[in-house]
């Protein structure tokens, strides 16, 4: 692991431990307020989860990333009120809180780690404690177009999460030989200016004339992917993600908020 | 460039970076490996620093020719980048990025 990676995951490991310090008291706190719920605190307690599945996006952490979001999904239900905080369900909450803090605590063996049970607890919770329409909704698929006439594609669930988060959905897409080879980027230094400017919500990458080895390289590789951005100015996400402007525009297709 | 036999697959071991001044050797391996027959393939990165996108498009051009002839290509690496940039590009979902065999 290089020098900078080291310094990287050892600044998430920091603020993901500051965000989640005080996560047993304000669940319980949740608990104690039961269908007459502080919403400010569960909003508090998402952001804060939130926080932690974006920057483990960026650097790669999957079981940590897994399990911040099926802990995120929960915490939205119930600051929507369609999830009442049981004792039972604040358990679970805890218990994979805690799963996930031990994670961050040991983040070089985290990937090698298992988070099904939690997430299967987690998800247990939606199954048996919300009405049948919200359920629904969860499994309902928003499709956005891109510039090809192909889509990418996020859960209705994600796409409300993100709204209420205050995001903007933007289409970020170049040709990985003309826009990033030929002027000496590479496609991993594409991700990390994607991720630094916001969180991937889904991705294709389609080879024009792409044969097999027995073919010529192909002409040309291009990558679409759907980003969730506090940015709502395109030239910013552009800047950010370092390509021309032309290559990003606004997310189509969105049912209203 | 170095490869091994273990029991299914032959283990390509590229020694340096896979950008565009040094893919040919790399892909002419891989188009002589499959020539033989050989298409049960794995790629070990361990001692590969950089992949541009020409790199990316030999990856894709090996699956196809692989999964043709009834062959499956697993990518060896224990680089989180490495991972996730084989991740975001989606390219884990037509082979197999593992640590190990």
């Amino acid at each position: 692991m290089s020098l900078e990676n080291q310094e990287i995951i050892t600044e998430f490991v920091l603020e993901s431990q500051a965000h989640l310090a005080d996560i047993e008291h304000q669940l319980r706190a949740i608990e104690a307020g039961g269908a007459n719920l502080d919403v400010d605190l569960v909003n508090t307690v998402f952001r804060a989860v939130h926080s932690v599945k974006g920057a483990s996006g960026f650097i790669g952490l999957t079981t940590i990333g897994a399990l911040a979001h099926a802990l995120e999904n929960v915490l939205n239900l119930m600051r929507n009120h369609d999830l009442v905080p049981t004792h039972e369900i604040i358990d679970t909450l805890l218990r994979a809180a805690d799963a996930l803090r031990g994670l961050i605590a040991d983040v070089g063996q985290s990937n090698d780690v298992d988070p099904a049970a939690h997430v299967a607890a987690l998800q247990g919770i939606i199954a048996g404690h919300t009405a049948p329409a919200v359920q629904a909704s969860l499994q309902q698929t928003v499709l956005v177009p891109t510039g090809t006439g192909e889509s990418l594609q996020i859960s209705a669930h994600t796409l409300a999460v993100q709204q209420q988060l205050g995001h903007r959905l933007h289409v970020v897409e170049c040709d990985l030989i003309s826009d990033i080879q030929d002027k000496g980027r590479t496609p991993l230094a594409l991700v990390r200016d994607l991720l630094s400017v916001g969180e991937l919500l889904d991705s294709r990458l389609c080879c024009e004339d792409g044969g097999d080895l027995d073919h010529n390289m192909p002409g040309a590789m291009r990558f679409a992917v759907l980003i969730a951005t506090g940015l709502d100015d395109v030239g910013l996400v552009a800047q950010g993600c370092d390509v021309s402007v032309d290559r990003v525009r606004p997310a189509t297709g969105l049912p209203p908020t | 460039m170095a490869a091994t036999q273990t029991a299914e697959f032959v283990v390509v071991r590229p020694e340096q970076d896979l950008v565009a001044s040094n893919l040919e050797p790399f892909h002419q391996t891989l188009q002589d490996l499959v020539k033989q027959g050989k298409v049960h393939l794995a790629i070990d990165l361990a001692k590969v620093g950089i992949i541009d996108s020409k790199g990316l498009a030999v990856f894709l051009m090996c699956h196809k020719s692989v999964s043709a002839a009834g062959g499956r290509l697993v990518v060896l690496t224990t680089d989180a980048d490495f991972k996730h940039l084989f991740h975001v590009m989606r390219m884990d979902q037509h082979f197999t990025v593992a640590e190990s065999l």
